[in-house]
């Protein structure tokens, strides 16, 4: 043993010397063989896992002494470890050590270590001096990168009798010592809107839907039919339009390398962030990241009693004179969402007064008078709108008119009558001060001269009748023609 | 991954991750008279790593251990015996169910149904006293672990008089 401990130090300090670089040159030894074509096995695993291969070399020399016994199996995969499990010479099942060592073994013996440099990873192996004469088998296992790759070169390297430098082996046929890296199995779906999860509302769009394996690869192999279930939280869109939105039928989707396309979504609520699951069945399935839903164009216009899409369409409107009405230009588009308040032409039908005119996002209607009729909002492009109808009441009542039945000249100790009108504050007559109203009256009249002195008459105070806002009452009589007296009238709390 | 009781005495992520596993190695390890060099390693294995090789150090106890099984942690695939050294004299190694009959050699094989790594030596042929070190390669380690490793040791025929030690090994968070 001690021996052998010697020769392994030994060995390594060779080895160092001799192994690297590698280059293809001419074999230096008589026996050594001329032509060693390799192949290695499987061609095809899968990333991320733990993978056997076995790695072949074939002397195909014709002569029966053509030999070697060092092999250099470079490794593509760099930062993993190789761990070699047999190795067969020439059919035989061989005992094995792993040594970094320069110095052959017996017969029936290999030596292995595994090269580890930067950009540099190799196994190497010895066999017993010139004991390989037909062939080499290593069955040995290594972790997989979890990317997926192809052109992957295991390339390999020959000497005999230690004679180096290394003869560069031959591939047994194009791509033998080639390892494709590809994807695991079906993992997961990714789900991208056409515009990376940003649409427009009531516009169709479409969905790329791409199979991954559990590493993140593309699984391009995930090709032909695959029978597609889609669901989502999307709702409609806002009244008065309620747009519903639409996805494809559930049903057999063709996807290639991978990946499908598929058209005929269309979402509606831009006042949402929906998401979009895609369920292949069997728990392979995936979700989009939350979908922003843009407002369409402008598609029409609606007159509202608030800013900024806060307010309410405006249907029939009571209001008095006292009062003044603001309404806004609220612009949606096609499925009701709001959009902005938009500028539009103000106009008035009917009878309101002064009449609304003007531009702008928002118009204020400043009543003089009574009236009724609506505002209307004229866009240059989009569907225009007018309120319902507005109707102007007159105020609060405010004062009375008092006119006499002979406006204001009346003969002495005759009868009159006396018409009291109520009026608002902006004069408007108040056709709605209707009913009983008790009245008080008051005046300044004196007794006529001696020697008859007449005195002046007047109802007594106490409820009057009023309709469309006047009473006429009677039985006020003026007996002195010497003054001009006035006459109020009074109702309840002033 | 620990018992109640062993949280409590092992409080600390650094202690759970580093320190209980030695220290549970140490307690539940029975049969080899105070062994020197005890335990698996790395007990930290990198977060993408499929394969790992581990090397399982133990003494010999005086008896004559010919046998030695290491069992797959549950999320292990495969186990691959890399190397057999004892006081540091490698030993050649084959993949044979074939107990050898030389000293210095030592035959292996991998029981996929019970995750069973099985390494025989000669019979007789293995020094009584010393330092052994089973190298050994665990593929489709997956998940965060903790793996735990079991390592039986016996004479031929004598399995009820085996030795048991455990040891576990945890995935690191990142390189």
């Amino acid at each position: 043993m001690r021996g052998k401990v010697i020769k392994n130090i030994c060995g390594i300090l060779f080895s160092t010397i001799i192994l690297f670089p590698l280059s293809e040159i001419e074999a230096a030894s008589d026996s050594q063989a001329d032509t060693v074509k390799v192949v290695i096995s499987p061609h095809n695993v899968v990333a991320g896992s733990a993978q056997d291969f076995t790695y072949t070399f074939y002397i195909v020399d014709t002569s029966p002494t053509a030999s070697a016994d060092k092999f250099v199996i470079h490794n593509p995969f760099t930062d993993k470890e190789i761990t070699v499990e047999e190795i067969l010479i020439d059919g035989v099942s061989q005992w094995i050590q792993r040594i970094a060592t320069a110095t052959h073994p017996d017969s029936g013996h290999c030596y292995w270590y595994y090269y580890s440099s930067s950009g540099s990873d190799s196994l190497v192996i010895l066999a017993p001096t010139s004991g390989v004469l037909d062939s080499l088998v290593v069955t040995f296992s290594e972790g997989i990168p979890t990317t997926t790759s192809s052109s992957n070169h295991f390339t390999s390297y020959y000497d005999d009798t230690n004679t180096g430098p290394y003869t560069k082996c031959t591939e047994k046929f194009s791509g033998a010592w080639d390892v494709e890296v590809i994807p695991g199995a079906a993992h997961h779906f990714t789900v991208v809107t056409e515009h990376s999860g940003a649409e427009t509302a009531n516009s169709s769009f479409s969905l790329t839907v791409t199979c991954y394996d559990a590493e993140g690869n593309v699984k391009t192999d995930y090709t032909g039919n695959h029978s597609i279930t889609w669901t989502w939280d999307a709702t409609t869109s806002p009244a008065p339009r309620s747009v519903s939105p639409t996805k494809p039928a559930d049903g057999v989707q063709a996807f290639s390398s991978g990946s499908v396309t598929v058209s005929g979504f269309k979402l509606t609520n831009a006042g949402e962030t929906p998401w979009i699951k895609v369920d292949a069945g069997g728990g392979l399935e995936g979700t989009s990241a939350l979908i922003t839903v843009n407002v369409g164009t402008l598609d029409y216009v609606r007159v509202e009693n608030g800013p900024n899409g806060t307010g309410n369409e405006v249907t029939t409107h009571s209001m008095t004179t006292e009062e003044t009405y603001t309404v806004y230009a609220a612009g949606y588009d096609d499925c009701s969402n709001y959009r902005e308040d938009v500028s539009v032409s103000w106009s008035s039908t009917g009878t309101l007064a002064p009449a609304v005119s003007g531009s702008g996002t928002s118009v204020i209607f400043d009543p003089t008078s009574t009236g009724s009729g609506t505002i209307v909002a004229d866009h240059a492009t989009a569907t225009d709108d007018a309120t319902g109808t507005i109707t102007v009441n007159p105020g609060a009542a405010h004062h009375f008119t008092v006119v006499t039945e002979h406006n204001g000249v009346e003969t002495a100790n005759n009868s009159f009558g006396l018409m009291v009108t109520c009026y608002d504050a902006e004069g408007n007559v108040k056709t709605d001060y209707t009913g009983n109203h008790s009245i008080t009256w008051t005046w300044n009249a004196s007794t006529s001269p001696l020697p008859r002195s007449v005195s002046p008459t007047k109802p007594a105070d106490g409820v009057q009748t009023f309709s469309s806002g006047t009473v006429t009452v009677s039985g006020f009589k003026l007996t002195n023609a010497g003054e001009s007296p006035w006459i109020k009238a009074e109702a309840g709390s002033g | 991954m620990f018992t109640n009781r062993q949280r409590r005495i092992c409080p600390s992520s650094f202690v759970s991750m580093v320190l209980c596993p030695l220290l549970l190695f140490t307690l539940f390890s029975s049969g080899f008279a105070k062994p020197s060099k005890v335990g698996i390693s790395p007990h930290i294995i990198r977060p993408n790593r499929q394969v790992q090789t581990f090397d399982f150090t133990f003494s010999l106890d005086g008896g004559y251990q010919n046998s030695f099984e290491i069992l797959c942690p549950s999320s292990c695939e495969k186990l691959i015996l890399a190397g057999f050294t004892l006081d540091k004299e490698h030993f050649w190694l084959k993949r044979s169910e074939k107990r050898p009959q030389e000293e210095g050699y030592a035959t292996w094989s991998y029981d996929p149904h019970q995750g069973l790594l099985t390494v025989r030596i000669a019979p007789g042929k293995l020094p009584s006293q010393g330092e052994a070190k089973l190298s050994f390669s665990a593929q489709g380690l997956s998940g965060q672990g903790p793996f735990s490793f079991t390592l039986k040791a016996y004479e031929k025929g004598k399995e009820d008089s085996s030795t048991k030690f455990t040891d576990e090994v945890f995935r690191g968070a990142s390189d």
